[in-house]
């Protein structure tokens, strides 16, 4: 991989990275396994980010939360799953809903 | 009864607010990510670094949108699950596969790409990242696509049987899925209209950097590629948007009338160019259609059928299955809503007494009775319904938004003809302080229109969450309105906190930009 593409300072550079920040590979970058690369790449990213990249990063952990550990929990059971155990009874139910009386 | 029409209520007004605060984001991540990836080409072949500070400032701003926008779409899902259980497992195997693939596939690729895009810059070659932010614009695409072929086949269900043995469609024909008339226009109808939004919101933020002053030629060169995406983007919405009328008339009629508030029908149908409607009106009595109108002679009939005489059905003519002429003579027939609830009666039944054969594992009756529900399943849905009547969408609620959305398309077009004549030839107009302002007011509209285009194409199609086979009241699940109306507040306040969160970032970003003077020149 090159290094040395965007030498040049800029302004207003990405979210993620702060721009004050040198972020080159380490020189023995290229030997190692493509895992640890892509790994070091991540973590150099993150450890590099301006303050609005950590920003984002905490609305979206905040959110996530929100979404999967209350809304998805608390709320939003999935009532065929929970309320049955096969396939069968959960068409059996579907079936009987849907020719509800109350429905009409 | 009274807490089954809550809970339908509250879980359609829930599903309505998830899905157009989450459709806040989608346009703009669709749209801005081909700008980006433009500009970034420019730079690539230009090697100028003022095309890369372009790049990485509109970059930023996709990023910040993105970031806020992802997973809303999610709860959508979740909401499936819980509120819409019926739904969600009839359509199972429709959905399934078109939601599974962009999971897999476009969502994973997106992502990947992303951190490519905001990570990489000291990292990978220029190609490698020019590489990434394309599959980034193209992975947001893909994700479009399958959500809107899922959307399509509600309106237009096609490439599936039902299975009364599972209770569940069953896809027989993925490509009749994927490429039906329905789908095709849906998909580019609403990613170029991402585009003309992500468009727009350049123009207008660049028109504020040249209010501001320091930043023209970084301005300026924004509206330049904002401009063509924008002008592209327009033409092909108001072209998709006409294909997609011409499925409706063939899918979805009723719906076609409703946005034209037209009850009956005549050959030669005029199209409305401006009405306000008659709150009075029902096709039950015989009140004028409109208070005002002004309609354009034979529009509707040349628009969706290329024939300046073609019977174009109303709202009456459909439920009552005919339409007439100036003379009384019938030019059109269809099956009434009538015959239509009395086969949709008889598919019901049939699937009744398939659920006693199937517990009694009598093989014989099952396939006899599959064999009545087949026949009649095109009418399914209407079994639900004793009265026609009620098959009837909202004809206010889907005119005003039909027509807002025409009107502000026009409006965009007309826009977008002006600001790319005048980057491309007359560039010191757009600094003009008139200019700017109308660029700017020109953002939110974007907005209004792509949202209005939704709620005329859902409400439009009330009462059926799958065109003619299940309604809404059937969709929805026995739960109680309580949890329901405490997570559609819980939603509308984390939903409003995260727009609030995005704009607050964004103007940030954008007025610490304007602060900026322009780039020193390099090698632009």
């Amino acid at each position: 991989m090159k290094t040395d593409v965007y030498r040049k300072p800029s302004v207003g550079s990405g979210i993620a990275v702060d721009s004050s920040k040198k972020l080159t590979a380490p020189p023995d970058a290229g030997r190692r396994a493509l895992p640890v690369r892509i790994f070091r790449f991540y973590m150099d990213g993150f450890r590099g980010m301006g303050k609005t990249g950590r920003q984002l990063w905490l609305l979206i952990i905040i959110k996530l939360i929100i979404i999967f550990l209350v809304f998805k929990i608390f709320f939003f059971p999935d009532i065929l799953s929970r309320d049955y155990d096969s396939d069968q009874e959960r068409g059996n139910a579907v079936r009987n809903s849907l020719l509800d009386a109350r429905r009409r | 009864m009274e807490d089954l029409i809550g809970v339908i209520n509250w879980s359609r007004a829930q599903f309505a607010l998830t899905a157009i605060y989450h459709w806040l984001f989608v346009p703009m991540t669709l749209g801005l990510a081909f700008i980006v990836a433009i500009m970034e080409t420019i730079y690539v072949r230009k090697k100028s670094q003022k095309w890369l500070q372009i790049t990485k400032f509109w970059m930023k701003l996709f990023g910040v949108n993105f970031a806020l926008g992802v997973a809303t779409g999610i709860i959508l899902e979740f909401e499936f699950g819980t509120n819409w259980s019926n739904y969600s497992w009839f359509v199972g195997d429709i959905f399934g596969a078109p939601l599974a693939i962009e999971g897999i596939l476009a969502f994973f690729m997106e992502s990947t790409f992303i951190a490519v895009m905001f990570f990489g810059w000291n990292k990978v070659s220029r190609g490698f990242h020019l590489a990434a932010t394309w599959l980034t614009a193209i992975g947001a695409t893909i994700s479009a696509l399958w959500i809107l072929v899922a959307n399509a086949w509600m309106q237009k269900p096609v490439g599936m049987v039902f299975d009364p043995g599972q209770m569940r469609c069953v896809m027989d024909d993925f490509w009749a899925l994927v490429l039906s008339g329905m789908a095709t226009n849906k998909f580019f109808h609403a990613v170029l209209d991402g585009w003309v939004l992500g468009a727009i919101f350049v123009c207008g933020v660049s028109a504020f950097l040249l209010l501001r002053k320091g930043n023209r030629d970084f301005a300026i060169r924004s509206v330049k590629v904002a401009s063509v995406v924008g002008l592209v983007g327009i033409l092909f919405t108001l072209s998709t948007g006409h294909g997609s009328a011409v499925e409706v008339s063939k899918a979805q009629p009723m719906k076609l009338a409703a946005m034209e508030g037209l009850y009956r029908g005549e050959p030669g149908q005029g199209i409305v160019a401006f009405a306000i409607l008659n709150p009075e009106k029902t096709p039950q009595n015989n009140a004028e259609p409109y208070l005002v109108e002004f309609s354009i002679p034979q529009g509707l009939s040349l628009l969706i059928y290329g024939e300046t005489g073609h019977f174009v059905p109303g709202i009456n003519n459909i439920v009552d299955g005919y339409g007439l002429d100036a003379h009384g003579d019938t030019v059109w027939t269809a099956p009434s809503y009538a015959e239509r609830i009395a086969s949709g009666k008889v598919a019901q039944n049939a699937l009744r007494q398939f659920g006693d054969a199937q517990q009694a594992g009598n093989k014989a009756a099952m396939d006899s009775l599959n064999n009545i529900i087949q026949a009649n399943y095109a009418n399914f849905g209407y079994g639900f319904y004793d009265d026609p009547y009620e098959m009837v969408p909202d004809v206010a609620m889907t005119f005003y938004p039909f027509h807002l959305m025409v009107y502000i398309g026009g409006y965009l077009l007309l826009f977008f003809i002006a600001v790319t004549a005048i980057a491309y030839w007359r560039k010191e107009w757009l600094s003009t302080k008139w200019f700017c302002w109308v660029s700017m007011l020109s953002v939110p509209l974007a907005w209004v229109c792509s949202e209005a285009g939704w709620c005329a194409a859902e409400l439009g199609r009330q009462p059926w969450v799958i065109q003619d086979v299940m309604p809404t009241k059937a969709a929805i699940s026995f739960i109680s309105s309580g949890t329901v109306v405490t997570s559609f507040f819980l939603f509308a306040a984390v939903f409003t906190l995260l727009l609030a969160a995005e704009i607050t970032i964004m103007v940030r970003l954008i007025v610490k930009q304007a602060k900026l003077t322009d780039y020193k020149p390099e090698n632009a």
